[in-house]
This record gives C-alpha cells, structure tokens and sequence, in this order.
C-alpha cells in the first residue's frame, strides 16, 4: 500500500490493489482538486493564494530536508520539486487572471477577459497534472 | 436598522461557514467509491474556482461603496446581466 501525499489530502492509492491508470486517475483528481481550491483564493487575492500554494509545497520542503539528511532518492526529490514549481507557476498564472480583472475598465471587458482566461488555465492545469500523475506512478512503481 | 451591504456580508460569510462545518462533519456519508468520491470533488472544485472567478469580474466592476442603488449610478444590461437578473447570487448558489 503506497501512500501518496497529494496537495491538501493524504490520498492513498495502491498501485498493487488498482490498476496504475486507476492510480494515476485518483492522484491526477486529488491534484487538480487542490489546485482549483487554491486558485478560488488566487482569485480573491493572491496573497490568500499563496498561503494556500505554500501549504501543498509543504510536503516538498519534507522530502527536501529528508533527502539532505538521510539517503533519500534523487529521483524523488527532483520529482518533489516539479511539481511545488508547477503549483507555483499556476499560482502566476492565476494572478496574473486577477491582475487582468483589476485593470479592466469596465464590465464588459472584465467579464470577456474573466470567460476567456480560463479556457488556457483550465488545459494546460489539467494537461500539466496528467503528466505529473503519470510521472509520479512510473517513479513509485 | 441594518444595511442591505452588512446584512449581504453577514448571510454570505455565515452561509460559507456552515457549509464548510456540514462538509468536515459529514466527509464521505455516502460511502461512495473513491473514484467517485474524487471525481465529483474535482468537478465541485472547478465549479468553485469558475463561479469565484465570474463573481469576482462582476463585484470588482461595482463602486467600492454600493449600499443603495443610486450608488452604483447606471444600469447594468450588458454580458452576464444580459442573461441574467441577478448573476452575482446566481453565482452564489452555484458555488
């Protein structure tokens, strides 16, 4: 039974149990779970957000301090830090989505900007988390 | 008597509170599957996330002081009013 750290949940997944596309299905969910809940504080402001991107990059800082002390693989720790980089990129994007809505003039340009901005997000978070997914369940076996 | 704005931030902010208390004490009742489980969260969340994101555009574009309606100063007809009398609280309950 493996135990995968995912944002904000502990989810556990075995890969023995479940198939690994079951696997990799419950780890790209939970993901992009957090990140969306993050993002819905982004939106308010990204000070609020950031709190939230840090509180999921937590578990990464842990596996960067077991790899200094003890004999933790590589692998893990390079796998550990694309993935904080990727919460952290998206939490750009997203403020960069709330800078957009404070500068719009009016309502009309607001809201167009607001129906159009996510489309973007909304592929490239979810592609970005497949791959992570995909990614983490080749690494842990 | 009490302002329509406190009377708003206290119903909204109230309201969350409680559906956040009803979440944590009633985590899984259902006993769904976790592939269920963990696919409804997901779309939950994005539903979230779209619905902050479209309220926000809206409530950014009001005066910063909106109690009355001769605060706001014009009549909203364009885009989500267009399709809607009251997107904010449309928006509200979707979230």
């Amino acid at each position: 039974m493996k135990t995968y750290h995912v944002g904000f949940t502990k989810c556990t997944a075995s890969v023995g149990q479940h198939s690994v596309f079951y696997s990799i299905v419950l780890l790209w969910l939970n993901s992009v779970t957090s990140l969306f809940l993050s993002s819905s504080f982004t939106i308010l402001h990204p000070a609020i957000g950031v709190l939230s991107t840090l509180l999921i990059a937590k578990t990464d800082y842990e596996i960067l301090v077991l790899y200094f002390r003890s004999n933790y693989p590589l692998v893990y720790l390079i796998y550990s830090i694309v993935k904080s980089q990727a919460y952290l990129l998206l939490w750009f994007y997203v403020s960069r989505f709330y800078s957009i809505q404070k500068e719009s003039k009016d309502l009309y340009s607001s809201w167009k900007n607001t129906v159009n901005y996510p489309k973007r997000f909304f592929s490239i978070s979810l592609l970005v988390f497949l791959i992570l997914a995909v990614i983490r369940v080749m690494i842990y076996g | 008597m009490v302002k329509s704005a406190t009377l708003r931030r206290i119903v909204i902010s109230s309201g969350f509170i409680l559906l956040i208390a009803i979440s944590c004490t009633t985590v899984n009742s259902l006993k769904a599957p976790n592939l269920v489980k963990d696919f409804a969260q997901t779309i939950a969340s994005i539903l979230f996330f779209t619905s902050v994101a479209l309220m926000a555009a809206i409530h950014r574009k009001y005066p910063s002081r909106h109690d009355k309606p001769e605060d706001i100063g014009e009549l909203f007809c364009e885009c989500p009013y267009a399709l809607c009398r009251h997107p904010l609280y449309f928006l509200l309950l979707l979230a």
